[in-house]
Formats: structure tokens, sequence, C-alpha cells
């Protein structure tokens, strides 16, 4: 973009003036507030690695996926151990597929069997991951402080149950490795492994649910798994077949675009990274 | 392996949605996405607490019960309305903030989170502009010198788009979508610029164009969102004819703050396709014009493709 070398005009320099005064008005409060946070999250931690009494040999799943996050999240035991304290998610509704696209070679299209078939633990953790650190945002409101608190519940006792042994020590990885076999590298030319894979998207008016499958690489089945918004979904109905014709969603963000529809892209769009 | 942070939460009548990119070497740890995002969060909550003219409670309503007075307001609500009243100065009052009253006599008054009509009482008056409201901007205050209610709904999003973009700043990936309202920075999940598309204006399910680019937030004003519950107006007004502008079927502008895309977007759609386009130019910023006929006009350094 070349935006930013360019000369500015009153507007955007009075716009520009604006962004930067309310920002210095109100960061002595948010800074505070992360602070607070950040303090917090340091308390929750658990003793340094080297002191730690090593879990090997008593390694559960939870703790397993747990080294997981922490390994792909840098070290931050109290939180991850909080998100898998988490349910993982499927609403227990049972709205029925709202709308699917599928290759020939596919039939079954019962969105919740597969999801559980397939929440092999990888799954499981990453979609309660998912969802449970949206849900831990969304129900905060007011400050950040208020923010720590759904963290801090859970993983208190959780982390300390759980301590995580740092990602580079050797023991540890090789407890790991059978528990979850590292996806294979992808051939060039293919964006995302075989399977089925679901996501989620959150709207004012409610969540949609989407399932994709990947057959050979390609996309093979787009669905509307679950639409739990307050109206029908008949006027998203045509996205799946989008998606199926384009393989994929071809664009990042919408501007301008209606929020059920942005639900579904990021439904889609976190179903597809689960698939890389 | 792409490695990315999704936060979504529900403000501003609209559904906020923060990607953060975290797939590079010096990548931010995990909590520090968090804490940046839920920072990022409370920008929106506390904007909103000031600037939503939907809600009897809010500052800018508050405001509304005291004219002729000088009232002390927070930064937040003086720049929103300092930065709104220059458009309006800039558009000879064709956008005007000071249209809250007649919009609500339009039928603009639910309050999108519970449904309720939170019409004020004040009178409705046509004479209303941007000239009744006096800043003093040593002393931080907003005088009306009539009874009137602002409506910052073209402001209040963009800024608090721009608040949450300073507090994730360091996180260098990220982009932040508020209800079709986008701001870009850094490399989208393949390292790549992000890809936006913009909406077709007559049909929701198509993209009318997609761009490429980044450190850039872009936003778009269009006719086919909240009709009101009384009439067919759509909810840009062209103040100074009071009728919903109908030249245009959507703008989108390209800014770096999201304040001045989303002020500037729905001030253009308001002046129609010329004016518009000169608004734009004038400003140095760029932007797509589409008519309800589907002819584009784009400024010349607009990057489609």
């Amino acid at each position: 973009m070349t935006h930013k070398k360019r000369t500015t005009n009153n507007l955007v320099a009075l716009g520009a003036a604006g962004v930067v005064a309310v920002y210095a008005a109100g960061y002595v409060r948010t800074a505070a507030a992360a602070q607070r946070f950040s303090d917090e999250s340091n308390d929750r931690r658990p003793v340094p690695e080297r002191d730690a009494p090593s879990p090997q040999g008593i390694v559960t799943a939870g703790q397993t996926s747990d080294a997981r996050m922490a390994e792909k999240f840098g070290n931050s035991a109290s939180g991850s151990a909080a998100l898998i304290a988490k349910p993982t998610v499927v609403a227990a509704t049972n709205a029925p597929s709202a709308v699917s696209v599928k290759s020939e070679r596919r039939t079954k299209n019962d969105a919740n069997v597969e999801a559980d078939k397939s929440s092999t633990n990888d799954e499981a953790v990453k979609n309660a991951m998912a969802s449970a650190a949206s849900k831990a945002m969304a129900d905060t409101s007011k400050t950040a402080a208020a923010a720590a608190a759904p963290v801090t519940t859970p993983a208190t006792t959780a982390a300390t149950a759980t301590v995580i042994p740092p990602a580079t020590t050797p023991p540890v990885a090789a407890t790991e490795i059978p528990a979850k076999p590292e996806k294979a590298p992808l051939p060039p030319g293919v964006k995302w492994h075989d399977g089925r894979f679901v996501g989620y998207g959150q709207s004012r008016h409610g969540d949609i649910e989407a399932t994709i499958e990947v057959w050979e690489g390609k996309i093979s089945y787009v669905a509307i798994s679950q639409c739990l918004t307050q109206y029908s979904c008949s006027f998203i109905e045509k996205l799946p077949q989008q998606v199926f014709d384009r393989q994929g969603p071809n664009v990042d963000n919408v501007s301008g675009a209606t929020q059920s529809s942005n639900a579904f892209y990021y439904a889609i769009m976190q179903a597809l990274q689960k698939a890389k | 392996m792409s490695d990315v942070l999704l936060h979504t939460f529900a403000c501003m009548g609209t559904v906020v949605n923060i990607k953060i990119v975290g797939n590079t070497p010096n990548a931010a740890s995990f909590t520090e996405r968090k804490e940046a995002v839920s920072r990022a969060e409370n920008w929106f909550r506390k904007i909103e607490v000031s600037c939503n003219r939907f809600d009897a409670t809010s500052e800018v309503r508050k405001l509304s019960q005291q004219p002729g007075v000088p009232v002390v307001v927070s930064t937040i609500l003086f720049q929103a309305v300092n930065f709104a009243l220059a458009v309006a100065q800039h558009t000879n009052g064709v956008f005007d903030p000071t249209i809250g009253r007649h919009m609500e006599s339009l039928g603009f008054t639910r309050d999108y989170r519970t449904g309720e009509n939170t019409a004020s009482s004040l009178p409705v008056r046509a004479s209303t502009s941007f000239r009744d409201v006096e800043l003093n901007e040593a002393l931080q205050t907003i005088t009306l010198h009539e009874p009137l209610l602002l409506d910052l709904g073209a402001v209040a999003k963009g800024l608090a788009i721009d608040m949450a973009a300073r507090e994730l700043e360091p996180l260098e990936h990220y982009s932040i979508d508020a209800g079709g309202d986008v701001l870009v920075s850094g490399r989208n999940p393949d390292s790549g610029p992000w890809a936006i598309g913009i909406r077709h204006p007559r049909n929701a399910e198509q993209l009318i164009r997609t761009m490429h680019v980044s450190d850039v937030a872009i936003c778009t004003s269009g006719d086919y969102e909240r009709f009101s519950e009384s009439s067919s107006h759509h909810h840009i007004v062209n103040a100074a004819t009071l009728e919903s502008a109908n030249a245009l079927a959507s703008v989108t502008v390209l800014a770096d703050s999201a304040m001045v895309a989303d002020a500037l977007a729905t001030a253009a759609f308001s002046l129609g396709p010329k004016a518009g386009l000169a608004l734009l130019e004038r400003h140095n910023v760029e932007g797509l014009l589409v008519t309800p006929s589907l002819t584009q006009f784009a400024t010349a350094r607009m990057p489609l493709g």
C-alpha cells in the first residue's frame, strides 16, 4: 500500500491525532489492567520446569495435550490447562444439518456422529481450545482483570497437577509422540490433509458450525452442520456450494459482509485451519 | 503450519472477529496474545459505553439531556465528536452527526442487544446541524446549542477498530473485522497479503471485487443493511436533504485509520458518485463507489485486482 508515504490531508491527519489522543488518555487504565492480568498469570505459573517432577510414566491424554499446547503456544501452562478443563464443544442441539454440498462419493451426512468419530484426541483438544478460548474471552466484558477470572479457577488446581516440562526435554517428547503422530508432510500443491474437520463461527444472531471433508487433498464435502442462529439459515445456504466450487473461501475478510455469512466464513476458515 | 488465534465477540451492533497470526519466528506467546486481544476488546466496550445512541444511559445520550450548557465529556466522546464535526464541515453538512433524532424519527430506534425501543424524548427538529455543537478542547467540553442527539455510528466503530489495532500492533500480523469494517496488518495465515473481498451490494453471496492489501483499514457503507422498521429508508441518510442517499449502492474506502475510512465511506455514500469520488481524492484515500446499476468508480490508486 502506498498510503503511508503520501501526504495526508486535514481529515486524515485529524483522524490520526484523535486516535492518538484517545489512546493516550485511555492507556493508563488499560495498562494497569493489563499489568494485573499479567501479574496474575505469573502467580499462577507452575514452579520452574527444572524443579518439576517429571510426569512421564503417568502421562494421561490430558497431560499430553497440555504439553503439546505448551509447545505450540509457549510456556503458558495455566492458560492451556484451563482451556482443556472446558468440555469439548458440539452443542447439545439436534439441529439437523442445515445445508450441505458433497461430492458423489460421499453419502453420509451425520455431522455429529462423524465429528465425534474424527474427534481424536487431537481434534478434541483443538476444538476445546478454540471454543474455550473464545468463550473465556467472550465472557469477559468490562475489564481486563475480569478477563483473567475465567482462566483462574480451573487453572490453579489443574496447572499444579500437570506440571509441564519444557517442550524440548527429550524424555517427555518421547512419551508424547506416540500419543499424537505428526501429520505427514503434504505433497507439493496439496493444501489440506484428508479427513473431516469442524469449525465454528459466531455471529450476533447465533453460531454456525461448518463441516468440511477433504478427500485426496480436495474439499469433497461442505456443510452448515449446525445453524444456531435466531433466524433461518436460508440466506446463507448457497455459501457451502461456493466454498465447494472454489475449494476454500478465497478471501480472508469481506468488507461490508452480512454477519451470518461472516460467521460461516470464519467457521470454514477454522475447519480448514485444522486440515493444514 | 499457521497458528491463528481467533477471538470473536459481539459489540456495537455487530460481531467483531480478531485474528492473530502467530507462526512467525518471534511470535508473541499465547498469553501475550490473549492479553492484547482482551485489551482490544475492552476498547470496543468502552467506546460503546460512551457513544451508543441506542442506550439511554450512554454518555452521548446523557449529553443530549443537557442542551445549552458545556458538559465535560470523556476523551473518547470528545474525539469522536470532534472528528465527526470535522467530516461534517468538509462535506458542508451532507454528513452530519446531529442527525440522531431524525434517525429515530425514521424508526432507527431499536437497541440491537435487547430489541427494545430506546427512542429519546427529544423534539424532532429538522433544523439542527453540526453548527449547533460547540467543542472546547482545553476544557474538554461539548455544548449542544439545540436539543439534539448525536449519532456517532459512522465514527465510533472505526475508532474502536483503531484502538484495538494499537493494542495489537506489537503482534504484527493480525486482522480486525467488525461486521465488515476491516483492518489488516502484516501478513495473513498463508504469509501473504490479506485477501479482502468487497461484498456485492445486490447479492450478499457474491464479491464485487477482491483486493490483496496490508496495513490498511477497509470500510464499506452500503444501502443493503439495516432498513428501518417504519419506512423504506436504509441507514445512511443525506443530512442535507434528510432522505436516504440513493445515487450509490455501496462505497468502500481504504485508509490507515478505520475511523477515517468509515466516516469517509459514509460521507461519500451520501454525496453520490461524483462528489463522493472527489472527497476521497481530496483526502488522499482510496475507494470504490458502486451505483445501484453496478457501475463502479474507483480512485486512481485503488488496489483492485
